[in-house]
């Protein structure tokens, strides 16, 4: 026995991982459910990978703090034709290995990701570029396909690998040893554990008050909290509103929150036909539930109704467009006009997907129940087999819906979720074909605006959705941070301080 | 790979006095079937009905708790004690076809192979080492992920994925009865096998059938919750002990009672699960492993 | 000998082939991972393109056949997620799992064994009852609840161990005593009824009666030969606990190969999940596979017990 547990104990050591660093004034650990995918950032399209990806690469244009749209890599741009693009680029910026950013380079990125062997999620992202001209080492032009006004929104997810580094070093090791021209060098990556980044202070943004920063992946959220809690995290992301409370107990941690680009709704299958296909259901379904009074009861008021489907902090947004208010009386007279008294839904959700998703739903179908329209819930816990359902068009009647897209361009939330014969639709109208159609392709801003207000305003009129809300990001920070959080659900190492 | 159930001659012990442990089994057990058959009757609540106006209520002995909620309330007003009962119906019912089902699938297999041996045991013995090999919880996710998330598909899962332990325990048992006199001297009065099967070899394996099937009871309660925690269990509106305990499992600093009166009622049932099995086996029959 | 070692060869070979089978054949059951690969608002276009890159447009069959000719040389291809060899991934999780079972199994070790071995030898007594409930508690908690229950004990209230991730020794700790747990009964339950058996052997009894000391007779002799059951058990525990160990990852965000498999089958990773579940099941085999040789050598009657299948 003695021996057992001598060996016991000599395994254990010999098998200890090396001792963790002793934490250093400036370092930060950041702790979100998940790994990264990829450090090849045009290899993905996640948003915890896109975020850790951040550090290390630059893109064209980036947004500030209010997601207005600013120079980053490129110093201006211009509409030199309807469907041509003038970029100027920041010069003297190296990679990280030495290598000069230029024209090439952007280039390279582009057409990297548009290589049909390549198996990128991004291709989505670039498809309206037709080709990418060099004028000079610092001045490139893109070519559209056609008119197309998102342009200034796409050089935002335009991350500039290294193209001499990526040839010599091929696919599989740019992604093992990320290079760019970011605020942060790449050290390691140990799956499922850390990936380590330090401060670059040649980058032409100044040094980063940070020297060193450590994300790590943490999937259970009890266990993300008592990291914090414990000063192993200094900061964690989706903290669901239950848990402020606690947090607000612990000296060392202060709460960060903000109103997300995520929407969150109930999405209505029109396509489906039946009551649903009748205008004044769906309606009746939006005046029937109490959305403020769940979000103030269910998310503790960490939420915001939105007045149709785009968020506020999008481009394009109207404020003006009234809400649904919760009107029982009208929901009847409604359902009676559409001669339906006796209706009996079922409405599916997630488990896990969105803070408090399930619970939500669920109170949503409690409403409806109470104001009679029978609601039954279907819980699918496993993503992939709700993304099947919508992606299928099978989906119950009504199914909860979230959406955010990191270009945070307006045109990205109607046309995928509304389009006639879209994936994710489960809706069909002629002319708010038409009128997104219109709008996608509109280069004068003015117009452009307008058009997207009337579209709004036809879909809140429709009722697609039982309108929701917008989605609070809540993180738990330590207090030694000086931080606060951007509403595009991204965390950007050069904006946290001491 | 596979693992030989006798090794040693063994002196069975005979048993005087029925043990504390065994009664209290067998008690615990009692309270909780009975609390669940009855559940429509004691629940004092709708355990569907939300009231958010009186969400997170903490028991009633506690500061803020409401008499008409001894166990407190969760995060949408529903009755927490109601929840336990009619969850325990579920719990119990979905472990309980869970076992009948593996039974049957492993105690067929298991008996046409200790009976006929050669091919077929060969056979049946590499599919018992085929499921021993997969971890059973990523087979059981591809089955769920195949099939989709029910209620009717967790059974189907969990009773797919645990038939081995009564194959392997009935087979070792049916070749040491096929050899045996009675059994014989049926077979020289011109029995046909499936009759010999059912009315000799099978009562005479039941014994450790019984043992592993009351082990293996427990065993699901468990095994349900780890699905639920990977969010594929039984889902509402039929909440299982082990959905309200993974669905709990937030709160556990915040609002403890929606996580440990779950985690109490499966921790007690199986308990009291375990503690009769393991009599079971002393008294029925010691050299069991399982 | 040499046959047996051939043959029972043979079967293992036979077996990994089944849950190649199986593996594969379920996979394909769960639909057309292409379309989740790629985001929600993605073209048709760039689907269709995407779907032949992965070669899933080829017949079941085919794809089959490939997996096999490439698995047979150690080649489970690109994971769809990740894109890098399946097979590089699963060795840079797989040493964190291993230690982590190691880890867990140990303590079970140590903590059921003495109980086993204490309950047997005061058979019916207050000591008897107070170690059975007590490693039956272990496995009565699912283990997610008793690992949250650990992290908010030892790391949020004492602050003893880390509450998550895998930096130094002390971060082994809980995730080793949540999965361990699960195990102890088991154990307990084996060293128990082996030590009752020993003790009722003629010779046990003889040395007792010869007036060799109860303490001398339980470890040289008897405890000795109630390990023989013991080391089986663990072979297939080892199986379990590779199960809980799935779970107990997630709670602990331990980087192991179990934390991978639930990812890889959430995002329908095919040639992921493959691998994993081919290396996992090649692990077991041969752990097995060396418990009965081991086992073969010391007890020889058991090669003759075996060749009645």
């Amino acid at each position: 026995m003695p021996r057992m547990i001598r060996s016991l104990a000599i395994v254990l050591v010999l098998l200890a991982a090396a001792q963790a660093w002793a934490a250093g004034e400036r370092d930060v650990t950041i702790a979100q459910g998940i790994d990264a995918e990829f450090l090849d950032v045009q290899m993905t399209n996640n948003i915890v990978t896109l975020i850790i990806n951040g550090s290390i690469y630059d893109t064209l244009l980036t947004r500030d703090k209010s997601l207005a749209i600013q120079p980053r890599l490129a110093t201006s741009y211009k509409l030199v034709g309807d469907r041509m693009w003038e970029v100027k680029l920041r010069r003297g910026v190296q990679f990280h290995n030495g290598e000069p950013f230029d024209a090439e380079a952007v280039k390279f990125s582009v057409e990297r990701i548009q290589r049909p062997d390549f198996k990128s999620p991004q291709k989505g992202w670039f498809s309206t570029i037709e080709r990418v001209e060099i004028v000079d080492a610092a001045t490139v032009r893109f070519h559209t396909k056609v008119p197309d006004p998102a342009m200034p929104a796409r050089m935002t997810l335009m991350y500039q690998m290294a193209p001499k580094y990526v040839a010599q070093v091929g696919d599989a090791q740019a992604n093992l040893k990320p290079v760019g021209t970011g605020p942060f060098k790449f050290v390691e990556w140990q799956k499922n554990e850390r990936i380590v980044v330090e401060a670059n202070d040649a980058h032409w943004t100044g040094k980063p008050a940070i020297r060193r920063a450590t994300w790590r992946p943490i999937p259970e959220l009890g266990a993300r909290i008592a990291a914090l809690q414990t000063g192993q995290a200094d900061l964690i992301v989706n903290v669901p509103p239950d848990q402020l409370p606690m947090l607000a107990a612990t000296k060392s941690v202060r709460v960060e929150k903000i109103p997300s680009c995520r929407i969150i709704s109930f999405q209505i299958a029109q396509i489906k036909g039946g009551p649903l296909a009748d205008k004044r259901v769906r309606q009746a379904l939006n005046y029937a539930v109490d959305m403020q009074g769940i979000l103030d009861a269910v998310l503790l008021g960490n939420g915001k109704r939105i007045n149709s489907w785009m968020p506020p902090n999008v481009w394009g947004h109207d404020p003006s467009i009234p809400f649904y208010e919760y009107d029982p009386k009208k929901a009847k007279e409604l359902l009676a006009a559409a001669g339906q008294t006796n209706l009996t839904l079922t409405l599916q959700a997630p488990n896990g997907r969105w803070a408090m998703d399930k619970d939500i739903a669920q109170a949503v179908a409690g409403q409806l129940t109470e104001n009679g329209i029978k609601t039954n819930v279907k819980i699918i816990g496993e993503w992939g087999a709700y993304v099947r359902s919508i992606l299928d068009h099978k989906t119950e009647d009504i199914a909860m819906a979230g959406w955010c897209l990191p270009s945070l361009e307006p045109d990205h939330w109607v046309t995928p979720n509304l389009k006639t014969g879209e994936a994710v639709s489960q809706y069909s109208n002629p002319e708010v074909d038409k009128l997104m159609d219109q709008a996608r392709a509109e280069m004068n801003p003015d117009k452009r605006k307008q058009l997207y207000s009337q579209l709004l305003r036809v879909i809140r009129d429709e009722a697609p959705y039982i309108f929701g809300y917008q989605q609070m990001d809540i993180y738990g920070v330590n207090k030694r941070l000086k931080w606060t959080p951007r509403g595009d659900e991204s965390i950007r190492l050069t904006e946290i301080g001491f | 790979m596979s693992v030989t159930a006798t090794m040693l001659p063994v002196v069975a012990r005979p048993r005087r006095r029925v043990s504390f442990r065994a009664a209290f089994g067998l008690g615990a057990l009692l309270l909780i079937g009975g609390s669940a058959v009855l559940a429509p009757q004691l629940a004092p609540w709708d355990p569907a009905r939300q009231m958010l106006t009186k969400r997170l209520r903490p028991p009633m002995w506690q500061a803020h708790g409401l008499r008409e909620h001894p166990l407190g309330t969760d995060h949408l007003g529903r009755d927490i004690l109601s929840r336990i009962l009619h969850g325990g119906r579920i719990s119990l019912g979905v472990g309980l076809t869970a076992v009948t089902l593996s039974a049957l699938i492993g105690v067929t297999l298991g008996l046409l192979a200790g009976f006929f041996g050669g091919r077929a045991d060969a056979l049946i013995m590499r599919i018992v080492d085929v499921f021993l090999a997969i971890p059973y919880i990523l087979l059981a996710m591809g089955v769920v992920f195949a099939l989709g998330p029910s209620l009717l598909n967790v059974i189907l899962v969990m009773g797919a994925t645990r038939w081995v332990q009564f194959a392997r325990i009935v087979r070792a048992d049916v070749l040491s009865i096929r050899e045996r006199e009675f059994v014989a001297g049926a077979r020289a009065r011109g029995n046909r096998p499936l009759r010999l099967l059912l009315r000799h070899v099978l009562p005479n394996a039941l014994t450790p059938i019984i043992v592993v099937a009351t082990l293996e009871l427990a065993f699901m309660i468990i095994y349900e919750s780890a699905l639920s925690f990977l969010g594929l269990g039984v889902q509402p509106p039929t909440p299982t002990w082990g959905w309200m305990l993974a669905d709990g499992r937030n709160y556990v600093a915040t609002a403890w009672w929606l996580a440990t009166f779950p985690g109490l009622a499966i921790m007690l049932t199986v308990l009291a699960v375990n503690l009769l099995g393991d009599w079971l086996r002393d008294t029925l029959d010691p050299r069991l492993k399982v | 000998m040499v046959g047996y070692v051939g043959r029972r060869l043979l079967q293992s070979l036979g077996v990994l082939l089944g849950v190649s089978v199986i593996v594969f054949g379920l996979l394909h059951l769960t639909g057309d991972p292409t379309r989740l690969l790629l985001p929600l608002e993605a073209r048709e276009e760039d689907v269709r393109q995407l779907r032949a890159l992965l070669g899933l447009d080829d017949p079941l069959w085919v794809q089959y056949g490939r997996f096999l000719a490439r698995a047979v040389r150690g080649d489970f291809g690109l994971s769809f997620k990740h894109q890098v060899p399946a097979l590089a991934l699963i060795f840079q999780t797989l040493p964190a799992t291993l230690q982590l079972t190691a880890a867990g199994l140990g303590l079970a070790l140590v903590v059921a064994v003495p109980a086993g071995i204490l309950s047997a030898l005061k058979r019916n007594s207050l000591l008897d009852a107070l170690c059975s409930v007590g490693v039956l508690l272990g496995q009565a908690m699912p283990v997610y609840w008793l690992g949250l229950l650990l992290i908010m004990v030892f790391a949020v209230g004492l602050g003893w161990f880390p509450a998550a991730g895998r930096d130094g020794w002390t971060s082994i700790v809980l995730p080793a005593t949540a999965l361990g747990a699960f195990s102890m009964a088991r154990i307990a339950r084996m060293a128990r009824s082996g030590m009752l058996e020993v003790l009722a052997q003629d010779y046990v009894r003889t040395a007792r009666a010869a007036g060799i000391r109860t303490f001398v007779v339980t470890y040289k002799y008897a405890l000795k030969n109630a390990a023989i059951p013991l080391v089986t058990i663990i072979g297939l525990e080892f199986g379990i606990l590779l199960g809980g160990a799935v779970i107990t990852e997630t709670i602990f965000a331990w980087p192991g190969v179990g934390r991978l498999a639930v990812d890889a089958i959430f995002s329908r990773d095919y040639p992921l999940v493959q691998a994993i579940v081919a290396v996992l099941a090649t692990l077991f085999v041969v752990i097995n596979l060396v418990i009965d040789l081991v086992y073969t050598y010391l007890d020889p009657r058991i090669v003759y017990v075996r060749s009645a299948r």
